[in-house]
């Protein structure tokens, strides 16, 4: 029991740290440039997110693959006319961590 | 030939000059140092067309422009000895072929006519291209958003969407070139026959597509791209301008226009900068200094007198500085994917002292202020108004001993003037209307200490709205006004500018096309007192009705200000005509004085569906000539035109237009003027800017091989002056 907390209370701790230096989805959405086109609660160019997060709220597991993939190809179609353009500079787990905070919203 | 060519020539004009043969004389004893002749057409001699020279002789590329004069004649004075190409471009034509030539020849030179409207507009102006644009009409504001007519509700008026196209897409673009008028063939053919994706596409080209989103969400993004793809589409199938523009003419045919490209054409400039405004011979014969903003650390330099092109690397303190090349970006139709700026310290202005010693807006750091700017420093300026962020602050460097020296400010920076005052104060602009602060440096103590933090202040802007004279408690912006105390204006400085006439400091905030707050521009007098952290009192002064988006200022010596509108007009504001009080509750919407303005429309064409007495020219900024270095006399103010690809000067309330028609799309967003060698008159000065459009690839002349230019603008006492 006590290795069990132990391992617990490591693990907590290991995540915190983890998150305290990696920058969180609102800190990355800032430093790629997204909300340049993005707001959370008003639609810009791209759609509001938080209009994103409703629209997937049924299945946020297999809409956060399709959103991270999305951020990095690009897309068109879902949202008026106007193309989302591809970022392939931005890594699988920022374009993870992003979608992750747009579907919290 | 030549012989012949020299006869035909000098008993031509002796025959047709008359009463003028004094200047018959004069081309008839033209040197080594200039090249002259005539211009006709099929009618006879062309008036009021321009004359071009251009060499690669020198280590970067050198060419000079003239007008021919009433009856055809021109004279390129001033020519560095070189092999030249020279040929005439003008409205009604189209340029003709170009002919090998060099200095002392005498030129018979054939005018083209233009064979369609097509081929004549293309010489045109950008401004009588993009007032095709069909914006939509005043009865459409306030928009009804995505569900309505796709004009987001926070466009209020008609003028909040013509301040976007200017204040925002013109900030940047010389709307109008061919190269953003016509879509490039790459998004053509991504979208067959869809110009409004294609549109789409391109305003994610490149570097700057986080601007442009920015923009196209201020105007609706269907609306805005639907406007664009309309007006091209209706260009493509051959609509062309619906009104001409006139040749230069009277003093207009004056001017000398001699430019160098500098820097690479991956790049592009803000501004230009020759001397200290406040002592034109400083600097006399010496190196122009460029800003080359985010495209690169590379601040270029020009030797006028060698024709040699350079730069020098401006360092940055932070290793973690951010750098444009990693924005967002798409496929651009010139340049690919390739990246191709790479510039961490954002040089957006610069600025001689009377030293010596140039002065940088740039950034040398990342957006997190050190501590001493926060909340709980014991920085006097810091105790009124912590500032956590500045994204541009301070650099100097010393162009005799090579050394630079950067300046961590807590306040952002923008554009910056020296004050006239003991201390030679440096003070800045903000940009953004947001900024909330004004902040300055003591170079002086800078200078001596290398202790910026000391040196440093900053005021948020207070207006006295109890009328007592001083600046005491203070409501915040968003309060109503208390009759008791006074009231704090969120307002930033753009421009900015000492005034020459007594220690007012002039600023300008923008108004919601750039800044994006719902907030109108305003003129900003700031008097600092005796400690402007906590002394500095502010007015404002909005445009008076039917005009807005103020861009821009400068002061002439008699103490009146001017400024460029984004409603079309050159316009002055003159504080001693303002009838009622200055201070007290009725000043806190800076609506008090419409009385101290006086409106100057730009010449060119108005957009159909707008209403009012401006043009749809749109001007970055405006120098006021303190020292008469262009020729025009003193205290004439000159706006940097960008609509009419021109320096818009006002003499004696008349618009004189100095056209720079090579290469197409002058683009200046600023000038300043030297005094070289007052002794040689005209020949001893002239105006200095640089070509400031973000893509000099659009010009039309020329695309992926078009560099930056430094242009020299000087004004002859007749048009075939040498």
């Amino acid at each position: 029991m006590q290795r069990k907390l132990l391992y617990l209370f490591s693990t907590a701790l290991f995540s915190w740290g983890a998150w305290a230096q990696a920058p969180s989805g609102s800190a990355l959405v800032q430093q790629y440039g997204c909300l340049n086109c993005h707001n959370v609660d008003q639609k810009l160019v791209g759609p509001a997110y938080k209009a994103v997060s409703e629209k997937y709220r049924s299945d946020r597991e297999a809409a956060s693959i399709v959103l991270a993939k999305k951020i990095k190809a690009g897309g068109a179609g879902n949202w008026g006319r106007i193309p989302m353009p591809p970022h392939p500079n931005v890594s699988d787990d920022d374009a993870k961590q992003m979608v992750t905070w747009i579907l919290s919203l | 030939m030549r012989i012949q060519q020299w006869v035909t020539l000098t008993i031509g004009l002796t025959a047709i000059l008359g009463s003028q043969c004094g200047l018959a004389h004069a081309l008839s004893k033209i040197t080594s140092h200039e090249i002259a002749g005539v211009v006709t057409g099929t009618n006879g001699p062309e008036a009021g067309v321009w004359v071009i020279a251009e060499t690669n002789d020198f280590q970067t590329k050198f060419a000079k422009v003239v007008t021919t004069d009433d009856q055809g004649r021109f004279v390129l004075p001033q020519m560095p000895k070189a092999n030249y190409q020279v040929w005439v471009r003008g409205y009604g034509l189209i340029d003709s072929p170009k002919v090998q030539t060099h200095n002392g020849q005498v030129l018979n030179l054939k005018a083209v006519q233009a064979p369609n409207p097509q081929e004549e507009a293309k010489y045109f102006p950008g401004v009588y291209w993009y007032s095709m644009i069909d914006v939509p009409k005043a009865s459409e504001f306030p928009g009804t958003g995505d569900s309505g007519n796709g004009i987001p509700t926070f466009m209020k008026t008609q003028a909040y969407w013509i301040d976007t196209m200017k204040n925002s897409c013109q900030s940047c673009h010389a709307l109008g070139t061919r190269g953003i008028r016509e879509i490039p063939e790459l998004f053509k053919s991504q979208h067959p026959g869809d110009s409004f994706l294609a549109w789409a596409q391109r305003t994610q080209a490149g570097q700057a597509m986080g601007n442009m989103a920015l923009t196209l969400g201020r105007l609706g993004p269907d609306r805005g791209l639907a406007m664009y793809a309309d007006w091209t589409d209706r260009i493509a199938k051959g609509e062309v301008p619906f009104a001409k523009p006139e040749r230069p003419k009277g003093i207009e045919r004056n001017a000398v226009y001699t430019m160098w490209d500098w820097s690479t054409p991956k790049y592009y400039m803000h501004d230009a900068i020759s001397t200290d405004k406040r002592h034109p011979t400083l600097n006399a014969n010496g190196l122009i200094y460029g800003a080359p903003e985010e495209s690169t650390d590379l601040v270029p330099t020009l030797d006028p007198i060698k024709n040699i092109a350079s730069s020098v690397k401006m360092p940055f303190a932070d290793p973690n500085t951010p750098s444009s090349l990693t924005l967002p970006r798409s496929t651009s139709a010139y340049w690919g994917d390739e990246p191709i700026w790479d510039g961490h310290d954002s040089i957006h202005n610069l600025i001689w002292d009377d030293q010596g010693k140039l002065w940088f807006a740039a950034r040398n750091r990342g957006e997190n202020n050190p501590e001493f700017c926060k909340q709980g420093s014991d920085h006097p300026s810091a105790k009124v108004v912590p500032l956590n962020s500045s994204v541009r602050q301070l650099s100097v460097y010393d162009p005799k001993s090579k050394e630079w020296n950067l300046i961590d400010t807590c306040f952002t920076t923008q554009h910056l003037y020296f004050g006239r005052d003991k201390d030679n104060t440096l003070w800045t602009s903000a940009g953004g209307a947001g900024a909330g602060v004004v902040g300055w440096l003591n170079t002086r103590m800078y200078l001596s200490t290398k202790d910026a933090q000391k040196s440093q202040g900053w005021t948020p802007l207070i207006i006295d709205t109890n009328a007592n004279g001083k600046r005491d408690e203070y409501v915040e912006a968003n309060q109503p006004v208390d009759p008791t105390k006074d009231k704090r204006v969120i307002a930033g400085f753009y421009g900015v500018q000492a005034s020459p006439v007594d220690n007012a400091i002039w600023g300008q905030s923008m108004d919601v096309g750039f800044s994006r707050i719902d907030q109108p521009s305003y003129l900003i007098r700031l008097m600092p007192g005796q400690d402007p952290t906590h002394t500095a009192l502010a007015e404002i002064f909005q445009p008076p009705k039917g005009a807005f988006g103020a861009r821009g200022v400068d002061i002439d010596s008699k103490g009146v200000v001017w400024t460029v509108l984004s409603s079309g007009h050159m316009a002055s504001f003159n504080r001693n005509l303002c009838k009622g009080p200055l201070n007290g509750p009725s000043s806190a919407q800076g609506t008090h004085c419409p009385e101290g303005w006086t409106l100057y429309p730009f010449p060119g064409p108005q957009f159909k569906n707008v209403e009012s007495t401006g043009s749809a020219d749109g001007a970055y900024y405006i120098w006021v000539d303190l020292y008469n270095t262009l020729g025009l006399g003193r205290d004439v103010p000159i706006a940097s035109s960008n609509g009419g690809e021109a320096l818009m000067a006002l003499v004696n309330g008349k618009m004189i237009n100095l056209r720079i028609p090579y290469p197409l799309g002058f683009f200046s967003k600023n000038v300043d003027g030297r005094i070289d060698n007052a002794a040689l008159g005209w020949k001893g000065k002239g105006l200095w800017t640089t070509s400031g459009t973000r893509t000099n690839f659009h010009s039309g002349d020329g695309g992926k091989d078009s560099s930056p230019k430094v242009y020299k603008v000087q004004m002859r006492p007749n048009p075939l002056a040498f």
